[in-house]
This record gives C-alpha cells, structure tokens and sequence, in this order.
C-alpha cells in the first residue's frame, strides 16, 4: 500500500556535473525525497504529478548559481516545491476550463456495471462514513475534498474559523479511513 | 489490507489525516512543516499511514457525477443565495443538487374530511417519502409510488395504485389490509413491502407474518401465508404465484437506493427504473419485453446503467432530450450518441 517513489536520483537523470551544488542536492534527495513527494502529493492531489514536480524542484535546484547561498536547505526544498504545485494547479484549471468539446463525452466509454461495482462501493462506505458525523464535520469535508473549496471559502460559508474547518475535515477523513480500514479486515 | 494497520495504529491513522488537513493550507508555516517532516520520517508506519490518509481522500475526490452531486446535496447543500455569479460547472453543479433535493420531498394531498376520510399520498419520482399512520403504523414510499389509506372503525386498508411501499404495521384490533392490484395482503402484525408494477406485484415480508390472497377471490381461495424472510411474486401472464426465499435486506434494496431484480422481465424492471430516473426509459420493440434482468440498479447511478445494457442485451439505446429508448441491436453499430 506504501507506495515506493520511483523518482531517480536527480544526478542521474541530469548528468549534471557533481559540483558542491549537485551534491546538496543529493543530500536532500535521499534525506527528504520521501516527504517532499508527500507534501505534493497532498497539495496535487495525484502521486503521479508529485513525482513530475519534485523532478522539477530538484532541477530547478541543480541548476541554482553556485554563488547563491541557501541557508536552510530543507526549508528552501519545500518552499520551491510548494510554488511549483501552485504553478501547476493553475496549469490544470486553465486546461479544464477550456471549452468543452462537443464531440467528445465520455457516454460510450462508459464501463459496465461490474466495473462500477467498486467506485459505488467506496461511494456508499463514505456516505455511511460521513453520516456517522456531525453535520459540520461532513459538511466541511465534503466542500473542501469533493467540491474542492480552499479553507478560506468554507470558514466563510460556515461561519467557522479556518482552524476548525481544517480540524472537522481532518476528523472526517480520519473517521472515513478508518471505516474503510475495518470494512477491508472484514471484506 | 491486514487487520494489523489498524488496531494499533488508529492513532497514527488520525495524525496521519490531521496533518493532511493541515498540509492543505496553502498558508502553512515552515514550523508546522518541520514538524510535519519530523513525524513522517520518524517511523514508516507514519509515512505509510499518511499515504493511505492521501489514497482516500483522492479517492473522495474523483467520484464523479453522480456520486459526487450526491455526496454535495447531502452533506454540504447550499446554505445561502449565491452572494456571486458562479461559473458554467458550479451551475451545473447547482442545478444536479436541486435536482437531487427535490427528492427529499414527495407530495402530500391530502383529503382531509374527517378522522377516517380517505388520504392520499404519493411521491414524485426519484423521491421517498415516511408516512406516520395515527395508529403508529408507517409507510415508506419508494418513488413515483401512490397510496390512499382508508381507516374504518373496523378496517385499516390501504390501497396501493401503483409504486413500491415497505409498511411497518402497529398491531392492533382492526386489521391492516394493503390492496395491490390483483393481490389482497392482509397483515398478521408485521413489516413488509409491496412493490406494484401494473398487476405484476411483489410481496416480501421481513419481519412477522402475512396473508396473501387474489383480491378477486372474496372467499381467500388461493390464499398463501408467508413469514419472513419469504416473498410471493404474481405473475399476470401466468397468474401464478411465485413463493421464493428472501433476505430482507434485499427485498428493501431500494430504502438504500438500489433496486434488486431476480429474474424480472425487462418491461417490469424498466417500469421500476422508470420511477427514480431523470428520464423515462422505454422499449420500441414488445419482444424485448421479455428478455429477463437480474441484478441490481443503483439509483443514482441510472444513466449509466442504461449506457451499459446494450453489453448485456442484443439493444440499442436512442438518446432523445426527454426519454430513451431501447431498440432491438440489428447491426454492428453502437448506439448513437446522446443528444
């Protein structure tokens, strides 16, 4: 279940020269890569485009003037790397506000019921899930995980500070996981 | 999964979602993140805890459609009128949640004369709608499902027109009695559902006993007692009734939006389907009618079930702005596209 980061190590997919630079970089790679693709991972929202990023964030590192001074590494690593996936969100939503082809719906591929067996399932394990909850805690969870509202927005629409709508949609998802866990011992 | 993640490690599990939460504020400070990174790579039962917290809130995330308009109008429906003009997909998004909230409601006519006048009840389609009897009885209606309830001074009967209904019956001196159609359910004090689909009609019991007897028979000729965990199907065709085990879990599928079929003709099940979905499927061709389905319809999920038919069935589907229907497939080529 834990998935393995398959990122290479950055000096060898660049070839870059092993200068001083190259070798803080490494340095980072084996100590943080781990957390580094967790942290994209939260903020993506798909393993896949945090693997693509933190490769991103080690180049742009690499190819850092020598003469710049970092002065906390790890701090400087997840700072880059948080403003890459800022970039890249906003790639995303230019692409998927583009105009819908209308030619193109995705009635045909539609799988058949079988293979929409498991899709319902977890759909209907999060609704028992959530209807566990008080109504503020899945309220939050639903706007921020499904809807995609920022924190700001929720604690505006429920009139909650942003610190108690992270705390409900942590609960939520925590309460989620574990349901799921116990039904999976069960299954 | 091994049931050793989670009987030690829920504690783990909840940190693992309480720092995902806190990782998604944009604004998180680099102390929190060192922090964070600390508690990740202490221990790799956290780090693989938080990639399961990540696994299912991405999974949360990619439910589609239906699923997630669902998830929306249940749990986070708008609280007040939109304060700005929302985008083309939160309109969309706004229109499937009233769609969806709509359901909730059912309609109530009622004709109330007197303590014992007539009430008729129904629900729209798609809806579900509880019913509180005076006597303490209740009635659950599925959707596009209507009832009248006659109570007498010697008598409780309801007559069910058309639709589904699980009723839970308070005992009592005078007897409840549920005309369906061809069918007269006479209750032994119990919980039971009637679904009606013209004459063909269904009774399962789940808790209790009842009396099943043709309602043109005022002698109880034919008569069937059945106790729970058993159903009887009428067959208009054959005017036979069928006596088949039950699980009652089943035979309510649809108090969990599901719809549950064993064996039923395709007319039948369109008829049923026909009463939740957005818009009415039906058949072109009368020789379809008696192809059998047996499985199970997810309400919320229609469209794609009926997307999917043409894989079990030699059908196409014709896509019109308020129906579709089902043609017999004569040639190679695929259903045309919707719209």
């Amino acid at each position: 279940m834990n998935a393995v980061p398959r990122t290479m190590d950055p000096t060898e997919a660049t070839g870059a020269p092993r200068g001083r630079r190259a070798d803080q970089v490494v340095a980072l790679f084996r100590e943080h890569n781990a957390a580094l693709v967790a942290f994209l991972r939260v903020r993506l929202g798909t393993l896949a485009d945090a693997q693509e990023v933190a490769q991103e964030v080690y180049l742009k590192l690499l190819t850092l003037d020598e003469a710049t001074k970092i002065d906390s590494p790890r701090a400087f690593l997840f700072r880059a790397a948080a403003n890459l996936a800022v970039d890249r969100l906003r790639m995303r939503n230019v692409r998927t506000n583009a105009p819908v082809d209308p030619d193109h719906d995705d009635w045909h591929v539609t799988p058949i019921p079988e293979q929409h067996a498991a899709a319902l399932q977890q759909w209907r394990d999060m609704r028992e899930a959530l209807d566990e909850l008080p109504p503020k805690t899945s309220r939050a969870f639903v706007m921020h995980v499904i809807d995609g509202r920022d924190f700001a927005a929720i604690a505006k629409d429920m009139n909650l500070s942003e610190r108690m709508v992270r705390y409900h949609v942590g609960n939520a998802l925590a309460h989620c996981r574990d349901r799921r866990d116990r039904a999976e011992a069960l299954r | 999964m091994n049931a050793s993640t989670f009987s030690p490690g829920t504690r783990i599990e909840h940190a693992a979602a309480e720092w995902w939460a806190r990782l998604r504020d944009p604004a998180l400070p680099d102390q929190a993140l060192a922090q964070w990174t600390a508690w990740l790579e202490a221990d790799p039962n956290h780090a693989a805890a938080f990639d399961r917290a990540c696994a299912l809130a991405e999974e949360a995330a990619a439910l589609g459609g239906d699923q997630r308009a669902d998830l929306l109008a249940r749990f986070a429906p708008p609280q007040a009128p939109a304060r700005r003009a929302p985008p083309r997909l939160a309109m969309a998004l706004a229109a499937g949640i009233a769609a969806v909230a709509v359901l909730g409601g059912g309609l109530y006519v009622a004709l109330k004369h007197g303590p014992d006048a007539p009430q008729a009840y129904a629900s729209e389609r798609a809806g579900h709608r509880d019913i509180d009897l005076p006597d303490g009885s209740s009635i659950e209606l599925g959707g596009a499902t209507s009832i009248t309830t006659r109570y007498g001074s010697d008598i409780r009967a309801i007559d069910l027109d058309a639709g589904e209904a699980f009723f839970r019956v308070a005992h009592a001196e005078r007897p409840f009695v549920v005309n369906a159609g061809p069918l007269r359910i006479r209750d032994l004090g119990t919980a039971f559902n009637v679904r009606r689909t013209g004459d063909r009609v269904t009774v399962a019991v789940t808790e209790g006993r009842v009396r099943v007897s043709p309602s043109a028979d005022a002698n109880d000729g034919g008569t069937v007692e059945l106790g729970a965990g058993r159903e009887v199907s009428f067959d208009p065709e054959t005017k036979a009734m069928r006596i088949l085990d039950v699980d009652a879990a089943t035979a309510t599928a649809w108090r969990e939006r599901r719809l549950e079929f064993v064996n039923e003709p395709l007319s039948s099940v369109l008829e049923n389907v026909n009463r939740y979905g957005t818009r009415p499927v039906r058949l072109t061709d009368p020789s379809l009618a008696r192809l059998t389905f047996t499985g199970t319809v997810q309400v919320d999920t229609i469209d794609s079930w009926v997307a999917a038919l043409p894989r079990v069935f030699p059908v196409r589907v014709d896509t019109y702005a308020d129906h579709l229907e089902l043609a017999r497939q004569t040639s190679m080529a695929r259903g045309t596209k919707p719209r």
